[in-house]
């Protein structure tokens, strides 16, 4: 009884998830759906939530990502206003707005990229063509004007696949950018050029830094020495001045003296081992050789 | 009779398959009734987050009570509840290498549809690629209202290196720029992401490589090279410089101090010898005969004991007699 019992409420269980599942319908967060009636469109539901609707075939529901997505463009060769050639790739970021119109016009995502693709490469090719290539790529400041062409683009796509497409472009950017592949050849001969250009220059200008480096170096050097020099030469001038001035003072006060005492010092320096000296014998000290012994002390030793 | 009932017939074999099977189907349901309860238990790591769908929709009105922090989140077992874990602790890398070659020396010639560049502003070819690192600073749009937001960011630093790239002059790019290259484009990135919304934080851009294509990479060596030659020059010369400046330095110094010790030494010499004067002044004045008389004789001393010859002449007799000996008077003696 009890197992019988049990089945029959796995049995009831299971019949009402089969139920519940054909009325109820779940929109996720970032989901949109679209209720048709025998085809017929009958709701568009843009928040997640639990709902509720007549099982198949009656009613049916459609539910699409609402989510922002990304898609790239393929790339894409367009003429500038000077007519330079330029390879482009672009992103564009959207996101389904109206899923009715959606579901009509595009029925799924991967439509909607080529779509969108193709409205973006025209819009694209329109908006370059009032451009020069200085425009996106250029070194002057100011010059490039890649946000005004993206805005411009946007601008363009947005109209026709907010209409047409029940969709949101929220942004269009320039991913990548180049140039033809013909082209390439040339650009990489003037790139060696130029780096052959900028390594003699490096070469150069380091050679004529060093050089400068040792010429002012070298006067440095030369004007150091002589500042020593000329410094130098005044110390000592002023020292010999100062000793003079020293030597005036002090000889002034009797230069007879002073004359006498010179000449001595003179003679000692002259004077020498190698000197023959003559000298009369009546000079001092020798003149006393010649003198007599005193009377009275011939006295005391006679006595 | 006995046979029949020993051999199982057809009805009893499907009888007892079939009770196998609601045996195993319940024991199978009971198992899936277990795994959906279980599924409300959630864990919720030390650098996640947890969004709760009950029937799909975000629970909260805020984004505080939105996001669930990290520990144990009870809720309502699968087909109510769905529990999603987004990790905004965590930093995030994504190597970044669409603007170069995957096979680069397998052509000659660098075809943009096939292999990623970019144009510098000077209209060179540069093939740069980054490790970005990176944040989710908004849980609910990473997880909810982007799809693939790897290649929202992906694109967005793309798309901001072509157009940093495309304003700079290759040799800034190559010698100094690869610092304000990756901020410049990390901002630029940064604000594309922003326009709808923030939802990562870019928090570092970093140069795996920053090279030009491999065709004309040598040239670009070369310069390198040049670079760095011309940075040695310059480092010898100043090498030179700061050799050369000190040691001349030391000899004017050396010259002045030099000159310095001479003004010492003379003044003195001048200081002692003037006040060594003026004491044998003062003496001389007192008593000018003995101090002449005793200077004399001193210096006789000194001269006589230090000359090689001594010639005496007689009294009367003058020096030059004796170069003139047909001059010399004869001797007086004194008993004559």
């Amino acid at each position: 009884m009890t197992r019988n019992l049990f089945r029959w409420i796995v049995a009831l269980a299971v019949l009402g998830l089969v139920v519940l599942s054909s009325v109820l319908y779940t929109v996720r967060e970032g989901q949109v759906a679209v209720v048709t009636r025998f085809g017929a469109p009958r709701d568009t539901v843009t928040r997640a939530g639990l709902y509720l609707k007549f099982p198949w075939p009656i009613e049916r529901t459609y539910l699409l990502d609402g989510r922002k997505r990304l898609v790239n463009s393929r790339f894409a060769e367009t003429l500038s206003r000077d007519k330079k050639n330029i390879i482009l790739r672009t992103f564009a970021i959207w996101s389904v707005e109206n899923p009715l119109t959606f579901l009509q016009s595009m029925g799924d995502v991967e439509t909607a990229d080529a779509r969108l693709d193709g409205l973006i490469t025209n819009a694209k090719n329109a908006v370059l063509g009032g451009y020069n290539l200085s425009a996106l790529v250029s070194t002057v400041p100011g010059e490039i004007k890649i946000e005004e062409v993206e805005a411009k683009i946007l601008r363009d796509v947005q109209a026709t696949a907010g209409k047409s497409f029940g969709i949101r472009v929220h942004q269009v950017g320039l991913k990548q950018l180049g140039l033809p592949a013909d082209n390439i050849p040339e650009i990489f001969d003037r790139m060696r050029s130029e780096r052959e250009k900028v390594a003699a220059g490096h070469r150069a200008e380091g050679e004529r830094e060093a050089s400068r480096i040792r010429s002012e170096t070298d006067l440095k050097v030369t004007k150091l020495r002589a500042e020593g020099r000329l410094e130098a030469t005044k110390i000592r001038g002023r020292a010999e001045a100062e000793a003079a001035r020293v030597y005036r003072e002090a000889h002034s006060q009797d230069p007879e003296f002073f004359k006498f005492l010179r000449r001595i010092d003179a003679l000692k320096i002259l004077f020498g081992e190698q000197t023959s000296l003559t000298l009369v014998a009546d000079q001092p000290p020798f003149d006393i050789l010649k003198m007599k012994a005193p009377p009275e002390k011939e006295n005391q030793r006679d006595g | 009779m006995a046979e029949a009932r020993q051999r199982p017939t057809a009805q009893h074999l499907v009888t007892e398959g079939l009770t196998s099977a609601f045996r195993l189907l319940k024991w199978g349901g009971l198992l899936a009734v277990l795994v959906v309860f279980g599924s409300g238990i959630t864990v919720v790591k030390q650098d996640e987050v947890a969004l709760r769908l009950r029937f799909g929709r975000l629970t909260g009105k805020t984004a505080a009570d939105q996001v669930h922090g990290p520990g144990l989140l009870i809720s309502f077992p699968y087909l109510i509840d769905e529990v999603v874990r987004v990790p905004v602790k965590r930093v995030r890398e994504m190597t970044i290498d669409a603007l170069r070659s995957r096979n680069a020396l397998a052509f000659k010639r660098v075809n943009i549809t096939r292999d990623g560049y970019a144009l510098t502003g000077d209209h060179n070819v540069m093939q740069p690629a980054v490790l970005l690192k990176y944040q989710i600073s908004d849980p609910v749009a990473w997880a909810l209202k982007i799809r693939e937001p790897e290649t929202h960011v992906l694109d967005a630093v793309v798309a901001a290196l072509t157009r940093t790239l495309a304003e700079m002059q290759v040799d800034a790019v190559m010698v100094e720029g690869k610092r304000y290259l990756a901020t410049a484009a990390r901002r630029r990135a940064q604000a594309a992401l922003d326009r709808g919304g923030q939802f990562v934080t870019l928090v570092a851009l970093e140069f795996t490589s920053l090279q030009p294509p491999v065709q004309v990479a040598q040239y670009f060596n070369d310069v390198q090279k040049a670079i760095v030659e011309k940075k040695t020059l310059e480092e010898k010369a100043r090498g030179y410089e700061e050799q050369e400046i000190p040691m001349a330095e030391a000899e004017r110094d050396n010259l002045v101090n030099e000159a310095e010790a001479y003004r010492a030494d003379q003044m003195a010499d001048a200081e002692g010898e003037a006040e060594a004067f003026r004491n044998l002044l003062a003496e001389y004045r007192k008593n000018p005969d003995v101090v002449w008389r005793r200077i004399y004789l001193e210096a006789m001393e000194d001269l006589t004991s230090r000359v090689g010859a001594l010639n005496l002449l007689p009294p009367g007799l003058k020096p030059y007699h004796v170069f003139l000996p047909g001059q010399v008077p004869r001797p007086v003696s004194d008993g004559q």
